[in-house]
C-alpha cells in the first residue's frame, strides 16, 4: 500500500476517533471529556470550596465547614452573607440548581428531548413565565427581598465565572452552565408551589360524573367520613352548627370534554409531617419540635443545610436550592416547620368559544377576547416549538375540543412576599413573632408550626380561599360560573391552633364538618395524622428522643384499618396451604413495615388488586388509576363486612368473601410473577424499593436500594420513592438542642463519600445533632475548617 | 521506549489535557522511525499511565468514581473502568502515532532522501513501521 493510501486510511481514522472521543455520537458520550485525567471526573476531589475571592462582597466572609460538611456562615452584612450563599451553594448544587428551575421555566427539553416536551408545553400553557416574571416583579418591589435575591444571584454567577472544571453531569450532558438570572429563584419557588398546589382530582372526577353520575361519585368520594375514620389539623368544634353538607343537586353541570389529557399535576403524596409539644408535656420542660418534608427521593437532595450568621440574625435549617435564605429552621428563640397544606388551589372550568377556531367566549352572558401571548419552547436539536398562551378570566386554556376549551385557575400564581415572610422569622424572637411574619406568606398554603421555648401554635399559612359548598370538586361550567377563589376566609376563621397542649399535622383535612366554610373536599388520607395524634395521647410527656423514634414509626395504620376485614373474609378452603402459611403470618403481624418481613408487600399487593377488583369494571380508567381514598374503602370494608346488605355492597360484585379471595389469589400472583415463587422473597425491602435516584436520572449515580423500615401510610411515609427528606427535631431553650437529617447530605457531588454516608445513616433513621455556632469565634474553635472569601479587586 | 513513555505519560497527563498524548504520540510518530514492538511499547505505556493514574485517583475518591461511572456507561465491575481507561488510552496513542508515522511517511517522500519510499512506492517504508506491521494488506 502506498503512503497515500496509508494516509487516506490513517489520518481520518484519527481524526475521527478524536471527534469522537471529544464530542461523542449519538449515544457515545465524550468518553474523553468525561474521562479526562486532567479535568474530567478522575481529577474530582471531594474537597469543600477553598479560599476565594468574590466580586460584589464589602468585607469578608468566613465559611466554616463542621464535621458534616455543613457550612456556617459569618458575614458582617445580610447582603454578603446571601452573596457567600449563593458561591458556596453553586460550588455543591450547581448542576442541581440549573436543572431543577428549568422545570417551572418549561426548559426541561432544551436538555432532555422529547421525553418532557410534555412537562414544558404543560406549564408554559399554565402561565408559568408570565406568572415568575410578575413574582419577582412583586419580590424586587420589597428592598429586603430586592438586595436577598440580587446578592444570592450574584454569588451564584461568581461561582460560575470562575469555574474550571464542570460538574460531570454537564460533561455528560454536553452542556454548559448559563449565567443564573433573578427568574431562576422565582422559577424554583414557583415549581414548589406548584408541587405543593398542583393537585387536583377534579379532573378524575368529572370522568366519573360522565359515567357514573354524580350521586355515585359523591358517595365513593366523600368529603367527610365518620369521625373515627377522620382526623383533623384543627380539632373539630362540635359546639358549632354543623354546615351543610355537599348534595347530588349543588353539581348540575357535567362536562362534555370527553378527551381532557393527562396533564403532568402535582403529586398528591407531596406532604410532610410536623407535631409539637407544649412545655407542660414536655420532659425538658421546654417546647419540642418535630418536622419531616416529604418530597420525591433525589440525588443531591432538594434541601441545603446551612447556618446563616449577621450582625442581625443567626439562624440555621435548610434552604431550598436556587432560593436565598433558610425556609425550615430555628433561631436561638424560635424554631419552625411547615407541612403542605393541601388545600385545594387549582379550579378547571369548561369554557364556551363563539365557533372552533375562535378566542372569543362567552362568561356571564358577555363575550370576552382571551388575550393570547405567544412563548417558545426551545427543543434539544436547537428547533423552537410556538406555544400560544391563553388567558381567560377564568385562568388559563389548557385543552381545547372543537368549541369548548378546558382552563385552570391556579391560585399558585398569586405570590405575595414569601421571601420577606421567611426573613422575618431569622429575627422573630416568639412564636407571636413567627406567625406575624408569615402574614405576607400566600403560597403554597403551607401548615407552619411557630414555636419559641414557651409555647406552640399552628397555622394553616397562607391565602387560604372562601369558596362555595363544593366549589372546585369538578370541572365547573365557565358560562355562568364566578371566577373563584378571589377572596380568602374572614381572619377570625383562619384555621390555626394557639395554646394547646400539643399541636400535629399530616396533609390531613384541615378543619372538620362543624367549619362554617368549605375549603375542598381533596385532602391527604388521616392515616399519619391520626397515627401521630395516637401516640401523642397516649403518653404524658416526651424526649427529643422519642420524637425522632416516632419519626422513625413504620406501624402501618392503613394495614391496621383495612387488613382485618379482608383476612376476615378471605374463603381460607380455597387456598392452598402456602397461601394459608402467608394468610397466618398476615393474622400475626403487628402492622409493622420493617425491611425483612413478607407482610407489608402482601398486604400492599392484595390492597391495590381488591381495588382493582372491586372498580376496574365499574368505571373506565384513565393513565392512571383512580379509585376511591383508602379510608373510604376502610369505611365500605366494615359496613358490608358488618352488614352484607349494607348500601355499600353494591359496590361489592359478588359480595366481599368473593372479592378479597379473588383479590388475595391476584396478589399472590402478581407477587410470584415479580418477585419469584418462593414467598420468602417477598421482603417490603423489594416490594417498596426505596432507592434514591440521581436528580437527573443518570444510572449510577443515584443510591442502591435501600433496606428501609416504614409505608406510606407510616409516620415514617417511605412511599419508596418519596419521602422525608429533611427531618429535623427542636428542643428549645436557653441554647437549643436540634437534630437533623437530610438524605446524601448536604454534598451535590454524586463522588463525595458524605453522599454515601448520609443516604446510609438516613435510611436507617439516624439523626445527628447540629452544630450551631453562636459566633464566628466559636465556629473557628469548633469547626472542620474555615475559609475566607474575600471582595475581589 | 516502554519506561521512558510511561514516565513521560504519567507526568503530563494530570497537567495537560487528554489530547496532548494524542499530540505526543504524532509527534513521536512523524519525527521517529517506529518498529511493531517499539510502537506497541509506546502505546501500552500510555494505557498503563491512563489506567494507573485512574486508579489511583479512584483511591483518592473511595473507589466513588468508577463506582459511579461504571454504573452510568452500564460497566458489569467498576475495575473494568481501568480497563476501558486503558484502552481509551492505548487507542488515542495508537491511531496518532499512526498518523505521525504516515506524515513522515509523507515527508520523506517528499524530501526524496535516499532511504524514503517514493510517492509511487507500492511497498511500506523500511523501517518496519507500525503502520504497515500488523494492518497492512500483504
Amino acid at each position: 500500500m502506498t503512503w497515500r493510501r496509508w494516509a487516506i486510511l490513517w489520518i481520518p481514522l484519527t481524526v475521527l476517533w478524536l471527534l469522537l472521543m471529544a464530542r461523542g455520537v449519538g449515544a457515545v458520550p465524550p468518553l474523553m471529556r468525561l474521562f479526562d485525567l486532567h479535568r474530567g471526573v478522575w481529577s474530582h476531589r471531594s474537597s469543600l470550596p477553598l479560599d476565594a475571592e468574590l466580586s460584589g462582597l464589602q468585607s469578608p466572609v468566613h465559611v466554616a465547614w463542621d464535621k458534616n460538611g455543613v457550612p456556617h456562615f459569618f458575614a458582617s452584612n445580610e447582603d454578603d452573607l446571601y452573596r457567600a450563599q449563593g458561591y458556596v451553594m453553586a460550588s455543591q448544587r450547581l448542576f442541581q440548581m440549573d436543572l431543577i428551575t428549568r422545570q417551572a421555566a418549561g426548559r426541561l427539553s432544551e436538555w432532555v428531548g422529547e421525553k418532557t416536551m410534555a412537562y414544558d408545553r404543560f406549564f408554559v400553557r399554565l402561565g408559568m413565565r408570565e406568572s415568575a416574571e410578575n413574582t419577582l416583579r412583586e419580590f424586587m418591589r420589597e428592598p429586603g427581598t430586592a438586595r436577598m435575591i440580587t446578592a444570592f444571584t450574584e454569588g451564584v454567577n461568581g461561582y460560575i465565572s470562575g469555574l474550571k472544571a464542570l460538574p460531570p453531569e454537564y460533561i455528560l450532558l454536553g452542556r454548559r452552565p448559563e449565567p443564573f438570572d433573578l427568574l431562576r429563584t422565582v422559577y424554583m419557588d414557583k415549581s414548589l408551589t406548584f408541587n405543593l398546589s398542583g393537585r387536583s382530582f377534579a379532573l378524575n372526577l368529572s370522568s366519573l360524573q360522565q359515567q357514573i353520575g354524580t350521586e355515585a361519585v359523591l358517595d365513593l368520594f366523600p368529603e367527610f367520613l365518620p369521625d373515627a375514620y377522620e382526623d383533623y389539623v384543627v380539632p373539630d368544634d362540635k359546639g358549632r352548627k354543623r354546615r351543610a353538607p355537599e348534595t347530588a343537586e349543588m353539581f348540575p353541570f357535567i362536562t362534555q370534554l370527553k378527551d381532557i389529557p393527562a396533564f403532568p399535576l402535582a403529586n398528591p403524596s407531596n406532604g410532610s409531617n410536623n407535631w409539637a409539644v407544649s412545655p407542660s408535656r414536655s420532659k425538658t420542660g421546654r417546647s419540642l419540635v418535630a418536622n419531616d418534608t416529604h418530597l420525591g427521593y433525589s440525588l443531591p437532595n432538594i434541601w441545603y443545610e446551612n447556618q446563616l450568621s449577621c450582625p442581625d440574625f443567626n439562624v440555621y435549617g435548610v434552604a431550598l436550592v436556587a432560593i436565598p435564605g433558610i425556609v425550615n429552621g430555628y433561631n436561638s428563640k424560635i424554631a419552625w416547620g411547615p407541612t403542605n397544606g393541601t388545600t385545594p388551589v387549582l379550579d378547571w372550568f369548561e369554557i364556551e368559544f363563539e365557533n372552533e377556531t375562535s378566542l372569543r367566549y362567552i362568561h356571564k352572558g358577555q363575550w370576552y377576547d382571551a388575550v393570547v401571548r405567544e412563548e417558545k419552547i426551545a427543543r434539544q436539536d436547537g428547533q423552537t416549538e410556538a406555544i400560544p398562551v391563553t388567558l381567560t378570566k377564568l385562568g388559563h386554556l389548557m385543552h381545547r375540543e372543537g368549541k369548548y376549551g378546558l382552563t385552570a385557575l391556579w391560585l399558585g400564581h398569586q405570590s405575595r412576599q414569601e421571601l420577606q415572610a421567611l426573613r422575618g422569622l431569622y429575627q422573630a424572637d416568639s412564636a407571636v413573632a413567627c406567625r406575624k411574619s408569615f402574614e405576607r406568606w400566600a403560597q403554597p398554603i403551607q401548615n407552619f408550626i411557630c414555636a419559641d421555648q414557651e409555647t406552640i401554635s399552628l397555622r394553616h399559612t397562607g391565602l387560604v380561599p372562601r369558596r362555595e359548598i363544593g366549589e372546585g370538586r369538578f370541572v365547573m361550567d365557565g358560562r355562568t360560573k364566578h371566577p373563584t377563589m378571589t377572596e380568602p376566609v374572614p381572619e377570625s376563621f383562619h384555621p390555626q391552633v394557639v395554646g394547646a397542649p400539643f399541636v400535629l399535622s399530616a396533609n390531613q383535612k384541615i378543619e372538620g364538618p362543624h367549619y362554617p366554610f368549605y375549603l375542598g373536599w381533596d385532602f391527604e388520607e388521616p392515616f399519619r395524622g391520626i397515627s401521630i395524634r395516637r401516640r401523642l395521647e397516649a403518653q404524658d410527656k416526651f424526649s427529643p428522643e422519642e420524637f425522632i423514634q416516632m419519626q422513625n414509626d413504620g406501624y402501618d395504620v392503613q394495614a391496621a384499618y383495612i387488613l382485618p376485614y379482608l383476612l376476615k373474609n378471605v374463603q381460607r378452603e380455597d387456598l392452598s396451604s402456602e397461601q394459608k402459611l402467608m394468610l397466618k403470618g398476615l393474622q400475626e403481624w403487628i402492622f409493622d413495615a420493617r425491611a425483612e418481613l413478607t407482610e407489608p408487600s402482601f398486604f400492599r399487593a392484595w390492597f391495590s388488586a381488591f381495588k382493582h377488583e372491586l372498580f376496574d369494571d365499574t368505571y373506565k380508567q384513565g393513565s392512571k388509576p383512580f379509585y376511591p381514598k383508602a379510608m373510604r374503602l376502610a369505611y365500605m370494608l366494615k359496613r358490608v363486612s358488618d352488614n352484607p346488605n349494607d348500601s355499600d355492597a353494591r359496590w361489592i360484585k359478588g359480595g366481599l368473601p368473593l372479592a378479597a379471595t379473588k383479590s388475595f389469589k391476584a396478589a399472590w400472583d402478581s407477587l410470584a410473577s415479580k418477585y419469584g415463587a418462593d414467598p420468602a422473597g417477598w421482603t417490603w425491602t423489594r416490594y417498596n424499593h426505596a432507592q434514591l435516584p440521581h436528580v437527573a436520572r443518570l444510572p449510577g449515580f443515584g443510591s442502591q436500594v435501600l433496606p428501609m423500615d416504614g409505608s406510606a401510610t407510616s409516620i415514617r411515609g417511605n412511599h419508596g420513592w418519596h419521602g422525608p427528606v429533611y427531618k429535623a427535631v427542636f428542643e428549645l431553650g436557653e441554647k437549643p438542642r436540634v437534630w437533623m437529617q437530610v438524605p446524601g447530605g448536604n454534598d451535590g457531588d454524586p463522588f463525595s463519600p458524605r453522599f454515601e454516608r448520609f443516604v446510609k445513616e438516613w435510611s436507617e433513621g439516624q439523626m445527628r445533632e447540629v452544630e450551631f455556632y453562636q459566633n464566628l469565634e466559636e465556629a473557628k474553635s469548633k469547626a472542620e475548617r474555615v475559609i475566607v472569601l474575600r471582595p475581589k479587586g | 521506549m516502554f519506561f521512558f513513555s510511561l514516565a513521560i505519560f504519567a507526568a503530563l497527563s494530570w497537567n495537560l489535557p487528554w489530547w496532548w498524548a494524542g499530540v505526543f504520540g504524532f509527534a513521536m510518530g512523524a519525527v521517529r522511525p517506529m518498529g511493531w514492538r517499539e510502537g506497541l511499547a509506546f502505546c501500552s505505556a500510555a494505557a498503563v499511565a491512563w489506567a494507573a493514574l485512574a486508579y489511583v485517583q479512584d483511591g483518592r475518591n473511595f473507589g466513588l468514581i468508577s463506582q459511579r461511572m461504571s454504573g452510568l456507561i452500564g460497566l458489569p465491575h467498576p475495575l473494568l473502568i481501568f480497563a476501558l481507561m486503558a484502552g481509551l488510552g492505548f487507542l488515542t496513542v495508537f491511531f496518532c502515532l499512526q498518523s505521525g508515522q504516515v506524515v513522515r511517511g509523507l515527508f520523506s517522500m517528499a524530501t526524496k532522501t535516499p532511504n524514503s519510499p517514493s510517492l509511487n512506492d507500492t511497498n511500506p517504508p523500511a523501517d518496519e513501521s507500525l503502520a504497515s506491521s500488523g494492518t497492512s494488506s500483504r
